[in-house]
């Protein structure tokens, strides 16, 4: 028999790839029933208006069409598309507009036809008579006298106010050697996943059963809000979340479409799919960031940061979504970064306009939160001629000081942060790179370099800290089962949508026993199959779903040793898992087969007392605590003074995700991670024009980064384990993207510093360098 | 969308003003356009048929026409939408005798285009707007001539001034 | 993305091709590669009744030598374009030029005929072909007649091909081997359309001065079209000239502007791209 390897730590490719790059898996669109109709949806031109009347009767009257519906039909069919945070006004959200429409893409009417041709020749045909109204564009203006009033019950914009005050931030400001004043922003951001949204439906009347496949990243969520939407009990609903192609957070939701075309199949009593389009996905799937932030830094000559205020202004856009109000508080909590900054006050406005809802998008707060705390670290350092690298280790939380409390009230898991910081400035050579920048400058070339220290949260995590209406907590779920050829199915409640737990996850069930990778399954994404469970989002399928399955491959441990115990007559606490046996640890000549310990389970002939027949075992983990995994991005850009175009000459990662448990992955999770961050900072942006259309509604115009568009990673880790979870992980499914984005800022501002520009918001794109160049050089 | 501009016509400027407010001819230099029908004093109701390249559509809606001074000056209020998306605004006319036979009709507006044809063409809608624009004069010029010489000028007409309409649309369009 | 419904029609030769065109009029369309049209239709911005399909259209494809000019067929793809040998020996620039468009994907479905016919005022081609004075071979059931590339691009989409016309190829006099030349773009990040593309073609005389130089510019205007006042401000001057001749790019010119692109910073992008490609052009030619 071969040796059997150890997989934990090894560089092992993804078990999922090979059936996603050959084209046999199974997407939403991929799901054929028999007697399948097509939904297509109008979707309103308008960003605000009235809706007067919706002729349907030539698309009724249209060949192939089975039913047109508009929000009349449905009003009190369905609830409103839930938004679970809270928050002061909550605007009911119909699956089709009712009355008003309030942003460019919000569904009108569907069509219901035999084929999505068909349904698109009968969408043409409605004729939807609108009245205009003005739009709510700027989140700023929204609070205008004058502003035009998106949802009238309100009288305001203004969906909620929050406050996090704190007097000793008056006394930081006082204590300041200078108080530092700026305003940035977190442009909008379209999360723009490569497979779109879909919804296939089925109902089954006889058995009163609903199975509704969705690209999702929660099944079990969107079942609980589905059941309560349609009125359905929870054991009539099946939700299968088959392959997702990406989800970046804004799969974390649930959309008018799957009530809707839930709603059509159990009506229609026949399979129901939409799919969702680029365009409509650009338009009517929620957008990411969009705040708006004005600062006030209290800081010492030293580049001590004494307390940090802050104003936001969040734009909501025109309905609230699962999680909308929720995200800016993040972006809030965390801002003090790694840093001990004392004194921490923030408020917040949270503004309705005439747009998309914003929503998670990867990283979901924490990005615009290390934006801000690198932005400041940066400024700081500017204000005083110090070098960016020393001002943020004068700063830093000591390595000492974990568990560490923060000012916005978190504690901190584990942390080493001048560990990463000197781990890569060594890598990117910063010494002589600041050397080759003071020489490339003689020269009139800009070079810059950036340095970004981030820390994050993620395994959210304990349960009080997800909203009360959720219908589930922070924990996570796992079942593990021998069969009884000893091959290992693992249902896990996370479902992952490209992280790799089918990989991951079967390395750790390998290792712990003793078989091969490929003795294991993992099954995730399906209700009907899966305990409840809660999903991935937040870096949290394997910081918080893999001790629940290390506790139940634990309980599964437990119970064999005890049955081989009896049979090797050896004590369970003397046995491990090896090679396909148990054997005595000490003398592993002393074994018995693995198989032979789940016969005598299955087979239950000679049954041991206490012990009950059948290898299954379950597990619903807490965790105690969040995880905060850290690192430090550093890039060299250089930029063309004539054009503004930006150019990486290097770019260094560290981070640190606490134990590592599959390395390819979490390089993977990296480079993509970059590759997003370093979009918002220099290339992407969600466009309304200054009327709230959307001008950005193709992959024409809206910037999703290309191979060429990105530098090399030069990556590496550091190991700091996590003490709040026995894997010792972290999380690293955002890390990339909240390390890149300040780094790629800072570098291209530190390359334009000599001309005196403080600060220029995202997009960096050339024009907008281009400007500052020309201003500067004309002042 | 911002639009400003003006344009020199070769004609009295009773004679311009009376072409800007006859729906009749008005509709035979409206690029594409397939009737102007009279709703009341000022208001029409209109289709226009437009398009470039493989882009095409059947566009419907109402122009009103406010403020006006004759012969110099009116306000313009259009609404219009097709299959593929909306326009909606309004824009001043002003009519400056230069001499006895030229006169210069300076036009500003502010138009607000939506749906998919805006959602998806911004960075063609400014260029095919001037193009419009540019038909539209050309066309002007020639009915006016045509007009002083008592003959009505067919819309056909534009075809074969397609290099004449071109030096226009540049000469117009041109930053100074 | 579900187009509205319409015919397709393969022609099997340019005659039939025409025939179709007559036959269906306003509402026909040609189809070569589709990678603007078809997107069009699909989102129902484009409804042509009738797709006619040259390209499979033998005579329209392919690369050959004929009395000195390389004739390059319509329907040609950017990637045969790109990675033609004769191509790259003789007209250099414009295997270059092919190189630069769109991806991959888009390179081996795009057609030279379809990119020029549909001018897309920020395709990459046309700068390449103003600058070699291509000549676009156009046919129709009443003969054939061929356009120099300076008078084919007459406004946005709009080109000097008449309605029951099909471009069939565009001849190539190859410059002397002693020219040099350069396709630079400034590449909108989206698309990777060109929000100005500069191709620059000279020769020089014996002192190493410029004797001749063709300057094609995209993306900055409506159309396509030929700098010469850059062009005149360079005879017979040198290397030093070419920054302040450069600058005359935007002569007259009304650039374009869109949420990628102030027509401030376009015209920008134009002076510092000829510059640039001049430049590059100047130290490939060989005196």
């Amino acid at each position: 028999m071969p040796v059997i390897p150890k997989f934990v730590g090894e560089r092992i490719k993804r078990r999922e790839d090979p059936r996603l790059v050959s084209g046999t898996g199974t997407y939403v669109d991929d799901v054929k029933l028999v007697g399948m109709v097509s939904a297509m949806i109008l979707r309103s031109p308008y960003p605000h208006a009235k809706i007067i009347s919706i002729d349907v009767g030539k698309a009724r009257a249209a060949d192939g069409v089975v039913a047109v519906l508009t929000g009349e039909d449905l009003r009190g069919k369905i609830g409103s598309v839930p938004c679970v945070a809270p928050a002061e006004r909550v605007p009911f959200h119909p699956v089709l507009a009712l009355g008003k429409v309030r942003f460019v893409g919000e569904p009108v009417a569907v069509v219901v036809a035999s084929n999505p041709y068909k349904a698109q020749d009968a969408l043409d045909l409605l004729d939807v008579d609108y009245d205009p109204l003005d739009a709510v564009v700027d989140p700023e203006k929204a609070f205008d006298k004058d502003a035009p009033v998106i949802h009238e019950e309100f009288g305001t914009n203004l969906c909620m106010r929050s406050e996090v005050p704190n007097p000793q931030v008056d006394e930081a400001m006082r204590k300041a050697d200078k108080v530092i004043k700026f305003r940035l922003v977190n442009q909008r951001l379209a999360p723009a996943p490569m497979e779109p949204r879909g919804v296939v439906a089925q109902w089954h009347p006889g058995l009163k059963q609903l199975t509704l496949w969705s690209s999702t990243q929660i099944p079990h969520l969107l079942r609980s809000q589905l059941a309560e939407m349609l009125k359905l009990g929870e054991n009539h609903i099946r939700v299968i979340a088959p392959e997702v192609g990406g989800g970046f957070g804004c799969k974390l939701n649930v959309y008018p479409e799957e009530a809707l075309v839930a709603y059509l199949a159990m009506t229609l009593n026949r399979p129901v799919k939409w799919i969702e389009r680029r365009r409509e996905n650009l338009a009517a799937t929620t957008h990411g960031r969009d705040q708006i932030t004005y600062l006030e830094v209290a800081a010492k000559k030293d580049g001590e940061v004494l307390g940090v205020k802050a104003s936001f202004v969040c734009d909501m856009g025109a309905y609230l979504h699962l999680l909308t109000p929720a995200i800016p508080g993040f972006s809030g909590l965390m801002m003090t970064g790694c840093y001990k900054i004392p004194a921490l006050a923030f408020e917040q406005k949270f503004a309705f306009t005439n747009k998309m809802s914003t929503d998670a998008y990867r990283g979901a707060g924490r990005p615009e939160a290390a934006y801000i705390a690198e932005r400041v670290m940066d400024m700081v350092a500017s204000e005083f001629g110090l070098d960016p690298a020393d001002v943020r280790r004068k700063n830093f939380i000591p390595k000492e000081a974990f568990p560490a409390p923060t000012a916005g009230g978190l504690v901190y898991d584990s942390g080493d942060y001048n560990l990463a910081l000197d781990k890569a400035l060594a890598m990117v050579e910063y010494k002589k790179m600041r050397a080759e920048q003071e020489a490339a400058r003689k020269q009139g070339r800009l070079i810059g370099i950036g340095i970004s220290s981030y820390v994050e949260i993620c395994g959210i995590g304990p349960s009080a800290l997800l909203p009360p209406k959720l219908k589930g907590g922070g924990w996570e779920s796992a079942t593990v089962r021998i069969e009884p050829d000893s091959k290992v199915t693992v249902l896990t409640g996370i479902s992952p949508h490209g992280q790799g737990q089918e990989t991951t996850f079967a390395q750790l069930v390998a290792d712990a026993f003793g078989i091969d990778i490929d003795d294991v399954v993992v099954v995730h994404g399906d209700t009907a199959q899966v305990q409840y469970g809660i999903g991935t989002f937040g870096s949290r399928g394997t910081t918080v779903g893999g001790p629940a399955l290390m506790l139940t491959v634990q309980k599964l441990q437990d119970k064999m040793k005890k049955i081989a115990s009896t049979m090797m007559e050896v004590p369970p606490d003397q046995l491990i898992f090896t090679e396909r046996t148990i054997a005595m640890a000490s003398d592993p000549s002393r074994s018995i087969p693995l198989q032979q310990v789940v016969d005598a389970a299955y087979g239950y002939k000679m049954p041991i007392p206490g012990v009950e027949p059948g290898l299954e075992e379950k597990t619903f983990y807490e965790p105690s605590a969040c995880t905060f995994p850290f690192g430090t991005h550093v890039a060299v850009v250089e930029v063309d003074p004539e054009t503004g175009v930006v150019k990486f000459l290097k770019y260094v990662a560290v981070d640190d995700c606490g134990k590592i448990i599959s390395p390819l992955l979490v390089d993977g999770q990296v480079h993509g991670g970059i590759a997003q961050g370093i979009a918002q900072a220099l290339y992407e942006e969600v466009v309304y024009d200054e009327n709230g259309q959307l001008v950005t509604a193709s992959l024409m115009d809206y910037a999703v980064p290309k191979a060429d568009m990105l530098p090399h990673f030069d990556c590496a880790n550091t190991i700091t384990p996590s003490p709040v979870n026995m894997l010792g992980v972290k999380g690293v499914g955002e890390a990339g993207t909240i390390g890149s984005t300040p780094c790629a800022v800072n570098a291209v501002l530190d390359a334009l510093k000599p001309f005196g520009i403080r600060h220029l918001d995202m997009p960096l794109k050339p024009e907008k360098i281009w400007n500052a160049l020309r201003n500067a050089k004309k002042a | 969308m911002k639009i400003a501009g003006e344009q020199v016509l070769s004609a009295p400027r009773e004679q311009v003003w009376g072409l800007f407010n006859d729906p009749e001819r008005l509709s035979r230099l409206i690029p594409g356009c397939e009737k102007l029908e009279v709703l009341g004093p000022d208001e029409y109701a209109g289709t226009i048929n437009v398009g470039i390249a493989s882009v095409k559509g059947v566009y419907s809606g109402k122009l009103k026409l406010e403020d006006k001074r004759p012969p110099e000056h009116y306000k313009l209020i259009v609404d219009g939408k097709g299959k593929q998306g909306f326009v909606r605004g309004s824009g001043t006319l002003d009519l400056e005798a230069r001499n006895s036979n030229e006169t210069v009709v300076r036009y500003a507006g502010d138009v607000q285009i939506g749906g998919p044809l805006m959602q998806v063409g911004q960075r063609m809608i400014d260029s095919a707007a001037k193009m419009m624009l540019g038909q539209f004069f050309a066309a002007a010029e020639a009915e006016l001539k045509a007009h002083a010489v008592g003959k009505v000028a067919r819309q056909g007409i534009l075809l074969n001034f397609w290099r004449y309409l071109v030096r226009l649309v540049r000469s117009f369009f041109r930053k100074g | 993305m579900f187009p509205a419904p319409f015919e397709y029609h393969r022609a099997g030769s340019v005659k039939e091709a025409l025939s179709m065109l007559r036959q269906f009029g306003d509402d026909a369309k040609l189809l070569a590669g589709g990678h603007s049209l078809v997107p069009m239709m699909k989102m129902r911005l484009a409804t042509p009744a009738h797709l006619i399909d040259i390209g499979s259209v033998r005579e329209l494809s392919g690369i050959r030598e004929e009395g000195g000019k390389i004739v390059i067929g319509a329907a040609t793809t950017h990637a045969q374009v790109e990675t033609s040998d004769l191509v790259r020996r003789k007209l250099g620039l414009l295997a270059e030029c092919a190189a630069l468009i769109g991806d991959v994907q888009v390179r081996n479905r795009g057609t030279l005929g379809g990119s020029l016919a549909h001018a897309d005022p920020a395709a990459d081609y046309p700068a390449a072909v103003l600058a070699l004075d291509g000549e676009v071979s156009l046919e129709s059931e009443s003969g054939a007649r061929t356009v120099k590339a300076d008078d084919f691009f007459i406004d946005l989409m709009t080109t000097a091909a008449q309605p029951g016309e099909i471009v069939t190829a565009v001849r190539f006099t190859p410059p002397a081997p002693a020219a040099g030349y350069a396709y630079l773009k400034h590449r909108q990040p989206a698309s990777g359309f060109a929000l100005v593309g500069i191709a620059a073609l000279v020769t020089l005389d014996g002192k190493g001065n410029f004797q001749s130089v063709r300057v094609g510019v995209t993306g900055l205007c409506a159309k396509a079209f030929r700098a010469k006042a850059v062009e005149s401000a360079l005879a017979g001057k040198g290397r030093d000239a070419i920054a302040q001749a450069a600058a005359h790019v935007t002569d007259g010119a009304d650039a374009l502007s869109d949420i990628h692109a102030s027509s401030e910073f376009r015209s920008e992008l134009a002076r510092v791209y000829t510059r640039r490609a001049l430049e590059q052009a100047l130290a490939r030619a060989k005196s």
